[in-house]
């Protein structure tokens, strides 16, 4: 135990964090009477300087208007869920907190975790129709409302331009063939370069899967579909470009992520989201990148697009304060967070903000939106999304299973886990 | 009491030798007290707790409800937990002999008259007072495939390989980094055992003629064997439970391929991560009796007074 209780102690800060804003909120509670402002703790993942200081100033902002509340930001660094999940244990999460993909936000609505906003949407006259309906949908589960969306990112091509004039090629892939043969050409592996780096997880190949007319579960996930022609398609196309040795995994390159084999110059290619942008400006500033929508398919080149959204928590002593906090955010907010950069809109009007036109690198991001799949699981599917799904496509990607025999193994334990009923 | 007190000085004040007796053992209770009551709330407490945990259904955001030896079912029929399980004992079972072996090597060394003999000891023993966290991060630079330990590799031809990616070699690294981490902190527990072996020992043994090492065979092995069962025993205990190398290294996952997950990572995740709050409390339940049973089997081995 040991060991463990050393890494608690990492918790333990946390949960002494979280204490000290519970007290906050607690002295707000008892002065709120006598005038003093309500404290509500807004809470996110520590991103990068850019995102944390962008939320900041939107509280700053907040705050200068709502004089009877005050919000204060707090990013939660190391296993976001994980401190949350014992922040809501202990009672005392924060009042705001960000939720997204991969099973957590179903997981925290499904528990009563997050609640429902409806109430507040209705008797503050709050429309929905300006979000994009893949980012707002992703938080509804049927007609209830849990989140308001935050930012979002499809996935989109990452390319280095001057690899590619340097091979002679005159712009991005815009097909699958097209891909396989830059990707070839860029390849010299005797100098550690690939033409793709890219973690065989299955947010960089369910894409391929769509772009061959398949998909990874029906739409209102209550069945797996990845024993169809077209999953096998698009999911063997993605291992061929491993097993040809064009595209090889990051840690190979001695990256740990795409962006960063891109960044290094081991890559010519690469599948990311917008949270690239800084990082490649901010880290490798003398390699040169350009961004492209997507190869085409047989089908289409839709995207997997990753959502977020503020939601109020079980715990917030004034979700009425918190919901005046979130409809700020996600309104004159909003626009502040296009207006520093750093992630995609998740309001269509704001898509011609005058930040987007003068930052050309976000134009086919913006262009991609439209053709993306907002990407999520449904409660109970956690240990399949972080461990599963990767294990098995790094077994086909090093040729160890075939991309069918990978498949069905997906497919049958993901069935299985339905029929287990969400049992978490 | 020893008979001498009982026939004297009992009859003569009894009732005040008792009373003297029970003040004592009051104010020994209450000096213990603060320990006895941290120990059992922030310890024995939560230990025991575990065992109840692993009797229950609970994801850590609905409520609990009693599922009686389900979880331990469900662990033993879990492909996953004997993955953990196999890699624990492999890391145990390496990690343990060798880091032993390399302490007790360098406590000798260090315990002749070398010159810059404290430079050496602070290298060595610096690792261990450094943070495990930092030196994962250390390390994961250091097993990168363009890292330092390949490119030492390239120098004399031996091309190496991906470590932290590749899962057949990625346990391997852990151990590496992990007696590179502790062999200091033993070797300095040896060198304290080394300075208490009378040095007529070896005068004598020498005067009847025995090698070098045969000395070293025959009287400060024997001899050591006090630190050696504390290190064995530590050393065994904390490779069981090794989970902060584990988790930063491999980010958290265990990967690649599951090859880095140990019992006390799969707990976490368990717990943590997939809100199988019984089922990662089984599985604490038996790393418990995994270490008391191994501990209890060193203790037979080594735990014996020394017989000169």
């Amino acid at each position: 135990m040991r060991r463990i209780k050393q890494v608690s102690i990492l918790s333990t800060t946390a949960f002494a964090t979280a204490m000290l804003a519970g007290c906050g909120v607690a002295n707000a509670t008892g002065s709120s009477a006598s005038g003093k402002p309500v404290t509500i703790v807004v809470a996110s993942w520590a991103g990068t300087n850019v995102t944390n200081g962008i939320i900041e100033q939107q509280l700053a902002a907040f705050n200068k208007a709502h004089p009877s509340i005050h919000a204060v930001y707090r990013p939660i660094s190391g296993n976001y869920q994980t401190i949350l999940k014992t922040e809501f244990v202990a009672g005392d999460a924060p009042d705001i907190i960000t939720v997204n993909n991969g099973g957590q936000a179903p997981l925290f609505e499904a528990q009563g975790a997050v609640i429902p906003l409806n109430p507040y949407i209705n008797q503050s006259h709050y429309s929905l129709s300006g979000f994009f309906s893949g980012a707002i949908n992703m938080f509804k589960a049927g007609n209830t409302v849990y989140g308001l969306p935050r930012d979002q990112s499809p996935l989109v091509l990452y390319y280095n331009p001057a690899m590619f004039k340097k091979a002679g090629i005159s712009g991005p892939p815009t097909t699958w063939a097209q891909l396989q043969t830059d990707a070839q050409k860029l390849t010299n592996a005797h100098k550690q370069i690939y033409g793709i780096a890219q973690t065989p997880q299955e947010p960089r190949w369910a894409q391929f899967i769509y772009q061959a007319g398949g998909s990874v579960m029906n739409a209102s996930m209550t069945k797996m579909t990845l024993n169809t022609p077209a999953a096998l398609q698009g999911f063997s196309y993605f291992v061929h470009l491993y097993r040809s040795g064009v595209a090889v995994q990051p840690s190979q390159v001695g990256a740990t992520w795409g962006g960063q084999a891109l960044g290094m110059g081991h890559a010519a290619m690469t599948f990311e989201g917008a949270w690239a942008i800084p990082y490649l400006q901010d880290t490798y500033p003398q390699t040169p990148f350009a961004i492209a929508t997507l190869p085409s398919g047989p089908v289409n080149n839709k995207s997997l697009d990753f959502p977020t959204a503020w939601a109020i928590t079980k715990d917030s002593a004034h979700p009425r304060q918190a919901w005046q906090v979130i409809q700020y955010l996600s309104g004159a907010g909003e626009a502040r967070w296009v207006e520093q950069g750093g992630l995609v809109t998740v309001r269509k009007s704001l898509v011609n903000m005058p930040y987007y036109q003068r930052h050309p690198i976000y134009k086919n991001i913006l262009a991609q939106l439209p053709h993306a799949v907002p990407w999520n699981f449904p409660n109970g599917f956690s240990q399949y999304v972080s461990s599963t799904l990767s294990n098995v496509s790094l077994l086909a990607v090093e040729g160890k299973v075939s991309p069918k025999a990978a498949l069905q193994q997906l497919q049958s334990q993901g069935v299985s886990i339905l029929k287990s009923g969400s049992a978490q | 009491m020893t008979a001498f007190e009982r026939h004297y000085a009992t009859p003569k004040r009894k009732g005040g030798w008792r009373q003297w007796r029970r003040r004592d053992a009051a104010t020994a209770y209450v000096f213990t007290l603060p320990t006895v009551l941290l120990l059992a709330a922030f310890s024995l407490g939560p230990a025991l707790y575990a065992f109840f945990l692993s009797g229950v259904s609970w994801n850590l955001l609905n409520s609990m409800h009693w599922v009686g030896i389900a979880n331990y079912v469900a662990l033993f029929r879990l492909p996953l937990f004997w993955t953990a399980v196999k890699n624990s004992v492999i890391f145990a079972a390496v990690v343990m002999p060798v880091q032993t072996a390399i302490a007790m090597g360098f406590a000798v060394l260090m315990n002749q008259h070398l010159p810059a003999r404290p430079v050496y000891r602070l290298a060595f023993f610096f690792p261990s007072i450094s943070s495990s966290a930092v030196t994962s991060l250390m390390f994961i630079w250091i097993f990168n495939k363009l890292g330092l330990l390949n490119g030492f590799l390239g120098t004399i031809g031996i091309a190496g390989p991906n470590w932290i990616g590749n899962p057949h070699f990625a346990l391997s690294a852990i151990m590496i980094l992990n007696i590179w981490s502790t062999s200091g902190y033993f070797m300095v527990v040896f060198l304290a055992g080394l300075q208490a072996i009378p040095q007529s020992m070896y005068e004598a043994a020498a005067i009847d003629g025995a090698s070098g090492f045969k000395r070293f065979l025959n009287i400060t092995v024997p001899l050591l064997r006090p630190s050696t069962f504390f290190i064995v025993v530590m050393g065994l205990i904390g490779t069981l439970q090794m989970f902060d190398q584990s988790f930063i290294i491999s980010g958290g996952t265990g990967g690649p391929l599951n090859s880095t997950l140990t019992i006390a990572l799969l707990i976490y995740q368990q717990i943590f991560s997939y809100g199988q709050v019984g089922l990662g409390a089984a599985a604490t339940v038996f790393l418990f009796v995994l270490v008391l049973g191994s501990t209890i089997l060193v203790n037979r081995w080594l735990g014996k007074p020394i017989e000169y």
